[in-house]
């Protein structure tokens, strides 16, 4: 799993994002997104996502009265972890955590065209209809991408 | 909207104990808060006891005895202050079988006068019968005292002191055993997120302790017990049967599983859980196996990985797991329960004092992992050579657990979350 591997790690900048990771981020469905609360144990949800590859933001959909916008008001710092599992061997495991900052947007800020590829990406799922206009966007900025794949590691830092 | 699993709330049991109803009643101990009370007991009735010994010259074994009878009557009282607070305020089951349970077992503890007196009557008839009989037994406690009726009045008041908390010692234990049996058995046809929430599980276990707490405080009646046979084989027979009945209703309350069968069933069949940690202000999430056993989770971890440095340095975590559902994403389930992380078989002194605690539990987990990940680990025998130190599946070397105690759960189905009591 997710064990760190010194003698792996790597240094780039996010446009030379290993293409494995780039390819679990642009094939991944879910992704784990993480919150910090304070004097409280961190909170993760399940999340539908899109990735802005340049400039390099992900975004996330979700309900105006959520205990993560609350968390984000408090502490900006969050974390999106996007994998795929292997239950034969752990050297398939394979995953990228995504640890920068958030901020709350409205709906419309996104733009028509990432907004289509959310709708393009979910669209089975979320069918016409769905409430979009009680919802806010969180984008996420990322400071620090790790990538793994078995035993092997890599942490870009972004510039 | 969040939906909180919670009973209607029921009458709250405002019945008291007769014990309870006596020292709320009489001067001066209804002038005193709990504590001072049962102080004032011991110094009231010890006094009065003294002034016996003296006045009338009874023998020394007589002050010793009388001594111990009010110094049991006195420390039982005081599991009292616990006891009877823990039982009000037990919380409701959201499993209807298992409320009706509780609230049986609550009711006949503190509503049913009948039971409390006629048991007490009862054992107060054996313990005075028997010191009519045994005219030698009193002749030898009173010495120049046997035969004064102020005298009598004193032991026959100990007498009723004593009868009264040791048939309660049993009733209760009785009526914790009893319903520890019922719970066990009502879990097992549990469904959906219907439970009783293992706070509720934790305040019944510490009541059974108490009532062991209740027992042993009898010791002190042992070297008045020993005066006779019959005495000696009747108090045997009182700890063997709270023995006995303590030990069946602890098991019975630790097949008692922690979790509702909704969350269970995520628990147990998935493989993967999803561990945040924090690093300072900031978060770090990454994929880990683990192994749930009907109480708590169990994650292995790297020595090497970052989790454990963070776990370290901050124990409070959050552990994700969920059910995909292929077909429908929006029917997907999961369970986030977050608390703090308990490091089980690190190579430190602080570790190795937790290995003597947790050493039975932590064999246990391993054969939980051996069964759950039997490819997992057949990898990292097959690779030993190869793979890396930090990887090499070594408890102690390159692996530790951490058990995660729960302090808050929630679950969400088709988006919608619900906030279990823990």
């Amino acid at each position: 799993m997710s064990e760190t591997c010194s003698k792996h790690r790597q240094k780039r900048s996010a446009n030379l994002l290993h293409p494995k990771a780039a390819r679990i981020i642009r094939d991944g469905f879910f992704a784990y997104f993480t919150t910090g609360e304070i004097g409280a144990p961190p909170h993760i949800t399940t999340m539908f996502y899109i990735w802005d590859e340049e400039p390099n933001k992900f975004y996330v959909i979700t309900s105006r009265s959520t205990k993560k916008l609350q968390n984000i008001r408090q502490n900006p710092n969050v974390a999106l972890t996007i994998d795929e599992r292997d239950p034969i061997s752990p050297e398939g495991n394979c995953g990228v955590l995504i640890r920068g900052t958030a901020r709350v947007i409205k709906i419309e800020e996104m733009g028509d065209v990432l907004m289509n590829q959310y709708w393009q990406k979910y669209l089975t799922f979320l069918k016409v209809g769905f409430p979009m206009g009680s919802r806010v966007v969180i984008e996420i900025t990322p400071k620090i991408i790790h990538f793994w794949k078995g035993i092997h590691f890599h942490k870009w830092t972004a510039q | 909207m969040p939906i909180l699993v919670d009973m209607p709330s029921e009458r709250p049991i405002e019945d008291r104990w007769l014990y309870e109803q006596i020292v709320e009643n009489v001067p001066p101990f209804k002038w005193l808060p709990p504590r001072l009370d049962i102080l004032a007991q011991l110094m009231l009735v010890e006094t009065i006891g003294i002034f016996a010994f003296l006045y009338f010259q009874m023998p020394t074994e007589s002050l010793i005895f009388g001594s111990l009878a009010i110094l049991y009557t006195v420390i039982w009282s005081a599991g009292c202050l616990y006891v009877i607070p823990l039982l009000r305020k037990l919380k409701n089951p959201t499993n209807e079988k298992e409320l009706m349970i509780l609230r049986s077992y609550k009711q006949n503890l503190l509503e049913n006068k009948m039971i409390e007196l006629i048991g007490s009557i009862a054992c107060f008839i054996g313990i005075s019968s028997y010191l009519i009989y045994d005219q030698d037994l009193l002749q030898r406690f009173l010495g120049q005292g046997y035969g004064n009726l102020f005298l009598y009045a004193l032991i026959l008041i100990l007498s009723w002191d004593i009868a009264y908390r040791l048939w309660l010692s049993f009733f209760t234990t009785f009526s914790a055993a009893r319903r520890s049996i019922a719970l066990a058995r009502a879990a097992k046809e549990r469904r959906g997120l219907k439970y009783t929430a293992y706070s509720e599980v934790q305040t019944l276990i510490s009541l059974d302790i108490i009532n062991l707490y209740w027992a042993g405080s009898a010791i002190l009646l042992l070297p008045i017990a020993l005066s006779s046979q019959l005495l000696f084989f009747s108090i045997i027979a009182f700890f063997g049967s709270i023995l006995v009945l303590s030990f069946i209703s602890l098991l019975s309350m630790e097949t008692i599983p922690w979790f509702p069968p909704d969350v269970e069933n995520i628990l147990f069949q998935e493989r993967f859980a999803y561990v945040a940690v924090y690093d300072k202000k900031t978060v770090h999430t990454t994929p880990v196996i683990f192994v749930y056993d009907g109480k708590y989770i169990y994650f292995a971890i790297s020595v090497k990985s970052a989790k454990y440095r963070l776990i370290k340095k901050n124990n409070s975590i959050a552990v994700l797991v969920d059910m995909r559902d292929s077909k429908n994403p929006m029917n997907n389930r999961s369970v986030l329960l977050r608390g703090k992380g308990l490091i089980l078989g690190q190579f430190s002194p602080f570790g190795i004092a937790r290995l003597l605690i947790y050493g039975l539990w932590l064999l246990r987990v391993r054969s939980l992992f051996r069964r759950k990940y039997p490819m997992y680990l057949r990898y990292y025998k097959e690779q030993a050579e190869s793979i890396p130190l930090a990887w090499k599946e070594k408890p102690f070397v390159s692996r530790v657990v951490v058990r995660l105690q729960v302090k808050s759960a929630i679950y969400w189905r088709k988006a919608a979350p619900t906030f279990l009591r823990v």
